[in-house]
């Protein structure tokens, strides 16, 4: 159902058996009807909330408003007034030309869909003997008509848009579908257009098609609401992305700044040992040898950062899974050896190659030794970081156990969730990034702790074939 | 500046600290490290004339050290250094008593200059 521009011009109703309906009349039949064909349509909308979005809250109130109708209307048939008070569009309308057709097809035992689609030619003949014969006074409010003569006719010129759906409507009876339901706009008489859920039991026989009842409810609040929803929803969204780069690039910027400043004060230093009357060459020479292992920690963070955030091309290869640990905990060794952390890499014997991407493994082991030498800088020493690889089932299992405070048991598993952080200036996105990159590989990680006696990381990963 | 001048420098990070010492120490300062604030806390021998501190440290900050240290020796200079130059933290650290605000990195100048209104004179 949609534009009704011609409303002013709505023909002399004529039912399809050529008799004139009388308004009203055919509404108290219809109310009857409902009555009794909104009971599956009711339920139908209770429990169906997927095809239309949000559809079982509106659908709850639909149901509702009928079942109270129904219990109402069992000793007397529901009148047109209580459809108006619920806000319920009622037309009746003749399809008896559409029902013979596909009832006859039926019976020939042709198939129905099959011959529509054959003859597209027929949905504008049958769309044109489509008759509105009632509305009821909802309809009027919703459409603006001051009388029921102007929305009554021949369905094609008082709702011309109508042959947009006409087709959906035929398939669906065609493929004997019990109910018809569908969202459309329709054009109120002030050019407003108006989002609409329309509904309709489907008939069985050549009487229902003669009068088929379309119920219309208006949800253009619902869905106004609704883009506006998902407007804040985007926005919220977007205010979240931005928050997260802005916390993001303030932890970069803070790992990048710290290493840049021990540069520029030690090259600084030494200009002034050298400048001096009498250079200082020893203090000078172990400045500018400062300058160099600050410079490489700026590349090493620059380096753990990229790892990091690229969303690098997954390409697993054969390795040896205690190489691919010594070649990470490298990259992290000045962080480790400024906590004072002993690392011990041990492979049981026996332990077979990985098949691993070795830059993804890299940026697995080496957030977990940094988070394992930060767990570590309020222990007293000796701070030890054991990493263990063995055989386990097909998998290598591979454990980054360290001496330090622990993991509280309401923590274990959050820790895994990103953006969440047990550091006040952390980020908390390192162990999500290394779950993803650990089960990108097929594998699991996860961690086991006794509070006050350290914690344990353990990962696994596929290992090669033999 | 007195040549006997004390600087403590309080820094978690061990880079910062050598690099300091050394800048400092080429400007004729004498320098005593500290990597936490409340091992500085804790070393009752510590008497500098001028304290420079970190500000985001493990455990007691800069702006609480800061507070703490203003109950013992409320006439100490205190120069802050931040990797994180807020507008809020710089209102917090002058609030707290602060005589200069540095972001890291700078230049030995400007440390320079901070030093010695710190501690009276300059080389």
């Amino acid at each position: 159902m949609a534009p009704a521009p011609s409303l002013d011009v709505a023909p002399t109703p004529t039912a399809a058996d050529g008799t004139t309906p009388r308004p009203g009349r055919a509404i108290e039949r219809a109310a009857t009807l409902l009555a009794l064909a909104c009971v599956p349509v009711g339920l139908l909308l209770l429990g169906d909330g997927d095809a239309l979005a949000g559809g079982a809250v509106l659908s709850l109130g639909t149901g509702v408003a009928i079942a109270a109708l129904l219990a109402r209307g069992r000793s007397e048939a529901i009148r047109d007034r209580d459809l108006r008070r619920a806000g319920i569009s009622i037309w009746i309308e003749d399809w008896t030309e559409v029902g013979k057709v596909i009832l006859s097809l039926r019976a020939e035992g042709r198939d129905v869909q099959a011959h529509f689609a054959a003859h597209p030619e027929l949905f504008d003949q049958l769309h044109r003997t489509v008759r509105i014969t009632d509305v009821n006074d909802s309809t009027l409010d919703f459409t603006g008509a001051r009388e029921k003569s102007r929305l009554i006719g021949r369905l094609a010129d008082v709702v011309p848009a109508s042959a947009q759906t006409f087709e959906r409507w035929i398939a669906a009876m065609a493929r004997g579908d019990r109910v018809y339901r569908s969202e459309s706009r329709v054009r109120r008489l002030d050019g407003e257009l108006r989002d609409c859920l329309v509904t309709a039991v489907l008939p069985r026989d050549l009487e229902g098609f003669g009068n088929l009842l379309v119920s219309i409810i208006d949800i253009s609040d619902y869905k106004a609401d609704q883009a506006r929803l998902a407007i804040i929803e985007r926005e919220a969204s977007r205010a979240s992305r931005a928050a997260t780069v802005g916390v993001l690039t303030a932890s970069i910027a803070h790992e990048v700044k710290s290493p840049l400043a021990a540069v520029v004060t030690n090259a600084e230093a030494a200009l002034r040992w050298l400048r001096r009357p009498a250079p200082d060459l020893v203090e000078a020479e172990a400045a500018i040898g400062a300058v160099v292992g600050d410079a490489l920690r700026a590349r090493d963070v620059v380096d753990r950062t990229r790892l990091l955030l690229t969303n690098a091309p997954h390409t697993p290869a054969e390795l040896e899974i205690v190489d691919a640990i010594r070649s990470a905990a490298l990259l992290v060794d000045r962080e480790l050896r400024a906590a004072d952390a002993i690392l011990r890499v041990r492979a049981e014997p026996g332990t077979p190659r990985v098949m691993a991407d070795v830059s993804r493994l890299r940026q697995v082991v080496t957030n977990l030794l940094l988070n394992a030498a930060q767990a570590m800088a309020d222990s007293p020493r000796p701070r030890e970081i054991l990493i263990r690889a063995q055989a386990d089932g097909e998998d290598v299992r591979v454990e980054v156990a360290d001496t330090g405070t622990g993991i509280a048991p309401d923590r274990i598993t959050r820790i895994f969730e990103p953006f969440y952080s047990t550091k006040e200036d952390g980020i908390g996105v390192g162990l999500a990034i290394c779950r993803a990159c650990v089960e990108a590989h097929g594998g699991r990680l996860w961690a086991t702790s006794v509070p006050g006696a350290g914690a344990t990381f353990h990962f696994t990963l596929p290992a090669a074939p033999a | 500046m007195c040549s006997s001048s004390v600087i403590a420098i309080v820094d978690d990070d061990e880079a910062i600290r050598a690099a300091l010492s050394s800048l400092l120490r080429s400007l004729g300062y004498e320098v005593r490290l500290f990597a936490s604030a409340e091992s500085f806390l804790a070393d009752s021998r510590a008497s500098p004339d001028c304290l420079v501190t970190d500000i985001q440290m493990p455990g007691m900050n800069g702006l609480q050290l800061q507070l703490a240290i203003r109950n013992r020796r409320p006439r100490l200079p205190v120069i802050v250094i931040t990797a994180f130059p807020e507008d809020a933290v710089r209102e917090q650290a002058i609030a707290a008593g602060a005589l200069h605000f540095l972001s890291k990195p700078f230049e030995a100048d400007a440390i320079a200059r901070c030093l010695s209104e710190a501690v009276g004179g300059a080389r």
